[in-house]
């Protein structure tokens, strides 16, 4: 039964991972087609500015979880990995702690995100200018209410990982 | 509690929780929002923020810059654009004193102008150069000295994730970044020749392991040697070209980058699809991780401006009578002694929120110039133990076990040095950031 959430969790993550990524060269393209209108057709693409920015947006929130599940986010571990050494337990605790830390600070984020959400979707708030290009930014804030979930989801896997370290039954511990 | 008294508390609880291994992203934004909480008494005011920080400080067309170069340093390193430099400048130096050496700092300084990742230079070049220069008789802490060394060189000569990151949050145009770092890398490029030359002159015995003339050099034709060149030398006119003779944004210029280094790893067959999306991956992760440091660098900038941190310091500071050398001077140790364990990106976002509106007051300070003291100031803790990534790239990079993070350090030692004085005589001279503008 864990096991299947988790493995639920691990596929939209890796969904997630996979759009984050197909996004930028999305974006590669925009801006080459609009290079290319700009100076050979001497009409550039409306709107490039705008759906980069939201895409920019879009792609780290899609990649945030995969990046926390893959330990990917910038830390300095060499202290860490030293207390680690010494005594995993006390290494499993501090990470534990961090996890935590990180799921209340994600969790702060959705609930403010999904706030702004609402707050976009019934206000139809739009970027652009009217008349040439407009695109809804639902859709972004959206992303970010999932990523940062997702996210968070992601921590609590981890610490309850970590709390079986600290309480010794380390053989129970899948990946 | 004061608000200065806030402030100062949550740096100090930072620099710690980061030293402790928490995600320097999670803290700086953490800490931030329960100092924002804890002032104003009001949680949903530091939500706010947090929320704003999240959707608008990477909502913008500038800051596609960063997976767009990110993406191009990694296709470039796939594509064995650096291997060929390094072929190419061997070929041009073999007769020099220490040549392999200067080869490598050259072909670094060449591949550091189409990639911005120092890490990219790092490992491409352990690979490339280290077996090599091990195989004409160069001591292995000399050549791994010489490859970590150099691969600074990759974060501070245009394009550089490094000044790209300052930019965004010093709200400095990318553009006139790029354009102030090429003379103080070229400047240190050449002070990693010099050096170089002076070693294998001087001290012979830590450059040089064995003295044998009778190594065959792979034989290629200047001709041929140019023609390894090209890639490169088209990337660098299209991108940077592209930049300083305004054809194009930093932006586009990355996106036109990354097609380009595309069309060249696939040419040359280096490009499988599970190798293109590998590295569509690895960019991914790349980007959310420097773009949630960047997030959490805004709530805690937010932060300490809000608290009135940087005011109160300045106050302080004319109070002490503090001299703008004493400041500049223990602004770089301080950046230097974050960098034993912090990374660069890092230590310049936590810094710079809280000096540049310091440095502003003084007159006539340019925050560009600022911007190019700060990073290689910073880069220097890429070179230091405990924590010097560029090593750690190395080492990983290496297949021979014997050659230690030890002997990485030590080798890279003389470099440091040499950083250190370029540092220094940019911050006398800014005139050097200031060359084209």
């Amino acid at each position: 039964m864990h096991n299947k959430s988790r493995s639920a969790i691990g596929s939209l993550i890796a969904i997630m991972n996979g759009a984050g990524s197909a996004l930028i060269v999305v974006i590669t393209l925009l801006i080459c087609a609009d290079i290319i209108g700009r100076g050979v057709f001497n009409s550039p693409v409306a709107g490039v500015a705008e759906m980069v920015s939201l895409s920019i947006v879009a792609i780290v929130f899609l990649q945030l979880a995969q990046a926390v599940r893959s330990n990917a986010l910038a830390r300095t571990d060499i202290l860490l990995s030293a207390v680690e050494q010494k005594s995993p337990r006390l290494g499993a605790l501090l990470h534990t702690i961090y996890d935590v830390i990180a799921a209340l600070l994600f969790s702060a984020l959705a609930y403010g995100s999904f706030a702004r959400f609402l707050d976009a979707w019934s206000s139809n708030e739009h970027v652009g200018v009217y008349g040439l290009f407009t695109a809804p930014v639902w859709p972004v804030v959206a992303i970010v209410v999932l990523g940062s979930t997702i996210a968070v989801l992601q921590f609590i896997l981890h610490a309850i990982r970590n709390v079986r370290v600290v309480f010794g039954n380390q053989g129970s511990t899948q990946s | 509690m004061t608000g200065i008294e806030i402030g100062i508390i949550s740096v100090i609880a930072i620099v710690l929780f980061v030293y402790a291994g928490m995600h320097v992203a999670v803290v700086l934004s953490a800490v931030s929002f329960v100092s924002l909480w804890v002032f104003k008494g009001k949680f949903s005011l530091a939500v706010t923020l947090l929320t704003q920080a999240a959707t608008e400080s990477i909502s913008s067309y500038v800051f596609g810059v960063v997976p767009l170069f990110v993406l191009m340093g990694l296709l470039v390193s796939l594509a064995d654009i650096g291997k060929d430099t390094f072929r190419a400048a061997h070929h041009f130096l073999h007769k020099v004193l220490g040549g392999l050496g200067i080869a490598t700092v050259i072909a670094n300084t060449a591949f550091a102008a189409i990639t911005g990742i120092s890490i990219a230079s790092a490992a491409v070049f352990t690979r490339v150069a280290v077996p090599e220069m091990l195989r004409f008789g160069y001591t292995p802490r000399f050549a791994v000295g010489v490859v970590a060394g150099s691969s600074v060189l990759g974060m501070l000569i245009p394009p550089s994730l490094l000044l790209i990151v300052y930019a965004l949050v010093a709200e400095q145009s990318v553009g006139s970044m790029f354009v102030a770092g090429i003379i103080p890398g070229l400047m240190l490029a050449l002070a990693f020749c010099g050096l170089i030359v002076a070693m294998a002159r001087f001290s012979p015995r830590q450059v040089f392991a064995t003295r044998d003339h009778d190594i065959e050099l792979e034989a290629i034709t200047n001709t041929r040697a140019v023609t390894l060149l090209l890639p490169l030398l088209f990337l660098i006119i299209a991108v940077l070209g592209g930049i300083y003779g305004g054809f194009f944004t930093p932006t586009e210029a990355g996106a036109v980058g990354v097609v380009l280094s595309f069309l060249i790893a696939l040419v040359r067959g280096r490009l499988t699809s599970a190798g293109l999306w590998r590295v569509l991956l690895q960019a991914g992760q790349i980007t959310a991780s420097i773009s949630m440091l960047i997030i959490a660098a805004t709530v805690y900038s937010r932060m300490i401006s809000i608290v009135g941190l940087p005011t109160g310091f300045s106050r302080w500071i004319v109070s002490a009578e503090l001299s703008y050398t004493t400041l500049i001077m223990i602004f770089v140790l301080l950046v230097i002694a974050m960098g034993t364990l912090i990374d660069a990106i890092s230590i310049i976002l936590i810094v710079i929120p809280i000096f540049l509106p310091i440095f502003m007051t003084f007159d006539n300070l340019d925050p560009v110039w600022f911007g190019i003291v700060t990073v290689i100031a910073a880069e220097i803790g890429l070179l230091t133990p405990p924590m010097g990534l560029s090593a750690y790239v190395v080492k990983a990079s290496l297949d021979d076990p014997s050659i230690t993070l030890g002997d990485i350090f030590i080798g890279t030692l003389p470099f440091v040095i040499v950083m250190l004085l370029v540092t220094i005589l940019v911050i006398i001279f800014p005139q050097t950031t200031q060359f084209f503008l």
